[in-house]
């Protein structure tokens, strides 16, 4: 840089530094305005709890000597201008947040040892567009990168218990499909899920649900789905370095369809008991692995869940609950001893049972038994036992202890795993069915 | 006429016969807590259809959203709620899933009971810091000794903008309710004149309502902050304080007089008082009167002070359910 340069240079910054130090002295002389009134204390104990004093913020933040100032947050309501701009944020989104982490320490005949990882961040938003529809997204960043899980509208004008959900959305199958790993009862997604759904099951495509009372204590929801993608997570193919195609252009008769019917009821006073269908059926897909390419594959899965609950709100509860899961088409990929890519259409079973008690509030044990025959060439069956205590330290944070025995063909796998997950932001209950 | 239209007008004449009969001028009304609905049927009488969703004694926090429930909302005319975010672990869901436009906020068949009325605790910073905090407030409206014109006037306004043909029915019902309740909270006040400074805890904030209504001195909460259990560190403070403070009475829902309480009750030397903490959907505290009387008593028995009091005017006995 030239002498000129460097005087030019300091021609700029200087009157820059010197407003920027008038403006900072400015902002802490003149004192902020709260943001609400605090409203007087009538009792002691509520105003230490609940009514810490604001702290006037100078507009211009805290800096330290030889740190910029921070330039103070653009005024983004609608009282200086009297309209809503492209800068209000009235209208903008309930965003949630959510940390998944897993330790894992593992002992058997495959990978052994001690795993820490942050299993996923879950960044989501949620909205209202107008009195007929909502919107939402789910984008989670994982060991692979950041995905956006699920984005999709939620049209209600069809009539008060229709839903026509479009976009990207996990699909309505069995009992706990639609839900995030996070949020299972369990630290993974039960075998036979995994096996021949994938740990997560989303698809883009179009959703119609709808619930009709039966009676005064049950009623009976169906959905029916029509998707051109579908996103299924399966870690055997991934190892094997096969990738299933489940997207792209393909004609009417190829798009993958979803099905549910399922009926809730209350079974006495403190009782429900729901019963469940679902069927999955993809006509068309292909898939590559080993330079090669198949081609008009097609599959389908068929569930059947039924799922009890016992318990007064605020005593102990129990909850016993049960998926059987049929898979038939080209469900089995593989590579043959050349490493060329294999297709096999073996029907498949598999099943997950499992038994919960809540002894608190906070507080629930749980067993869960599943078996399942695996989606590889050599057919091996594979069973899973799980035995697991959680414990929500508040609503908004959990914690996860749980063993696990594997059995898959002759190898054995003992793991315990502690699993720690925090919600923040939005939080609200669903009703679960 | 053919055997097949016969038997087409057989089938529709079976069909409308076995349809239920709607219980046809009857507003079907839906209460998040016996209280509300105590309330309304004391207002309403049998114009009135009533379901209860949370009916035991249980934390509302809790309360687990049924079929049943789904099904009731779906076809509720009005729908009664306290607010204050006291039923967010079931209403929220439930209005979503129910399908009903007749009762969803800002229809005429929504009411919720505390609006306009003023919430202790409203927070001024609203962060998770601070444990399970309300935003509108401390939503335990329902406990307020003070609160019972304001929700019965709430609701007497709910069931009027719905059922017009039965305003006069409705006043009625309201005027001898609001009679009932002034006789009533004449007997709470004298009672209370003799606890006004008189110390107390807690384990939640259900009864905080209670304590400024009739001056009592509060010493603090077991819990650190709303919803969150205690911290050994903060059990010995709590110990410590009630210790220095005796005599403490130590103010326990059903659903809080747990084992936490036991130990510190224990450690301190103080006592505990069971109250309820909402009117019972099936029992004798059905009404929301008597469940304040009961609750009076209680705290007679606790501060061992005369209940009733003396020189209270006779109270009528009510009948329990359906109330009034």
């Amino acid at each position: 840089m030239s002498q000129q340069d460097t005087r030019g240079l300091a021609a700029i910054l200087v009157p820059a530094i010197l407003a920027t130090a008038a403006h900072a002295q400015d902002a802490s002389a003149a004192p902020a305005k709260p943001i609400a009134q605090a409203k007087p204390a009538t009792n002691a104990k509520i105003a230490t709890q609940g009514q810490a004093t604001p702290k006037p913020v100078p507009p211009g933040g805290f800096a330290t000597p030889g740190m910029p100032a921070r330039s103070a947050m653009p005024q983004q309501a609608t009282d200086a201008s009297g309209q809503t701009s492209g800068f209000s944020s009235v209208f903008n989104p309930a965003f949630a947040f959510v940390v998944d982490t897993l330790a894992d320490y593992s002992d058997g005949d495959g990978d052994d040892g001690l795993e820490l990882s942050l299993r996923s961040a879950e960044l989501s938003a949620k909205s209202w567009i107008d009195p007929d529809a909502w919107a939402y997204f789910v984008a989670v960043a994982e060991e692979e990168g950041l995905a956006m899980e699920e984005a999709a509208i939620h049209y209600k004008g069809l009539g008060d218990t229709h839903t026509l959900r479009i976009g990207r959305f996990f699909l309505d199958f069995g009992k706990q499909m639609q839900a995030h790993v996070h949020d299972l009862r369990t630290v993974d997604r039960p075998l036979p899920l995994r096996a021949y759904l994938g740990s997560e099951l989303g698809g883009d495509g179009v959703q119609w649900d709808a619930w009709t009372p039966g009676g005064e204590t049950g009623a009976l929801r169906w959905s029916l789905g029509v998707y051109g993608a579908i996103n299924s997570e399966s870690e055997d193919l991934e190892d094997l370095g096969i990738e299933r195609e489940l997207g792209g252009r393909k004609e009417l008769g190829d798009l993958a369809m979803t099905a549910r019917l399922t009926s809730f009821m209350d079974v006495g006073e403190d009782s429900t008991l729901q019963l469940g269908a679902s069927w999955l059926g993809i006509p068309s897909y292909s898939a590559e692995g080993g330079n090669e390419e198949a081609e008009d594959l097609s599959q389908n899965v068929v569930g059947f869940d039924a799922t009890y609950g016992f318990g007064a709100d605020g005593e102990d509860k129990w909850t016993f609950g049960t998926e059987f899961l049929f898979a038939s088409g080209d469900t089995t990929l593989g590579l043959d001893g050349g490493g060329d890519l294999v297709v096999d259409d073996q029907g498949l079973t598999g099943f997950y049972l499992y038994g919960d008690w809540a002894f608190e509030p906070n507080q629930s044990v749980g067993l869960q038994l599943a078996e399942a025959e695996l989606p590889r060439l050599d057919g091996e069956d594979a069973s899973e036992l799980d035995i697991y205590y959680t414990r929500h330290i508040s609503e908004y944070h959990r914690v996860r202890l749980a063993v696990r025995q594997s059995s898959i063909a002759d190898e054995d796998t003992f793991a315990l795993l502690v699993q720690y997950t925090g919600f923040v932001g939005a939080h609200a209950h669903g009703v679960n069915w | 006429m053919s055997v097949v239209k016969r038997l087409w007008l057989c089938c529709i004449a079976a069909l409308v016969a076995a349809m239920p009969a709607r219980a046809a001028d009857k507003l079907k009304v839906v209460a998040t807590i016996p209280d509300l609905a105590s309330m309304a049927l004391a207002i309403g009488g049998d114009a009135l259809e009533m379901v209860v969703l949370a009916k035991g004694s249980s934390n509302l926090h809790q309360v687990t959203a049924r079929p049943s429930h789904l099904v009731a909302m779906h076809k509720a005319d009005v729908f009664l709620q306290v607010g204050l975010s006291l039923e967010t672990s079931f209403v929220p869901a439930l209005l979503e899933g129910c399908g009903n436009a007749r009762i969803q906020p800002g229809a005429k068949g929504f009411v919720n009971v505390s609006e306009g009325y003023a919430a202790l605790g409203v927070p001024t910073e609203v962060s998770r810091k601070d444990g399970d905090v309300h935003p509108h407030g401390n939503p335990h409206m329902n406990l307020d000794p003070l609160a019972g014109e304001h929700m019965a006037r709430r609701i007497h306004a709910g069931l009027l903008a719905n059922l017009p043909s039965e305003a006069k029915r409705l006043d009625e019902g309201l005027a001898a309710y609001l009679n009932r309740l002034a006789e009533a909270r004449g007997r709470w006040e004298l009672a209370a004149k003799e606890w006004k400074g008189r110390r107390v805890g807690g384990y939640h904030s259900d009864y905080d309502y209670v304590v400024r209504a009739w001056g009592l001195a509060d010493t603090g909460s077991i819990e650190e902050k709303p919803g969150i259990a205690p911290t050994p560190v903060h059990l010995a403070r709590v110990v410590q304080r009630y210790k220095e403070l005796q005599p403490v009475l130590v103010l326990v829902a059903p659903w809080s007089n747990n084992s936490t309480v036991a130990r510190v009750v224990e450690q301190s030397g103080c006592s505990v008082c069971e109250l309820p903490s909402r009117c019972d959907a099936e029992g004798r505290l059905f009404d929301w009167i008597h469940m304040m009387d009961e609750l009076h008593a209680r705290l007679a028995k606790g501060f061992g002070t005369r209940w009733p009091p003396v020189e209270a005017p006779k109270a009528e006995s009510a009948a329990p359910a359906g109330g009034g």
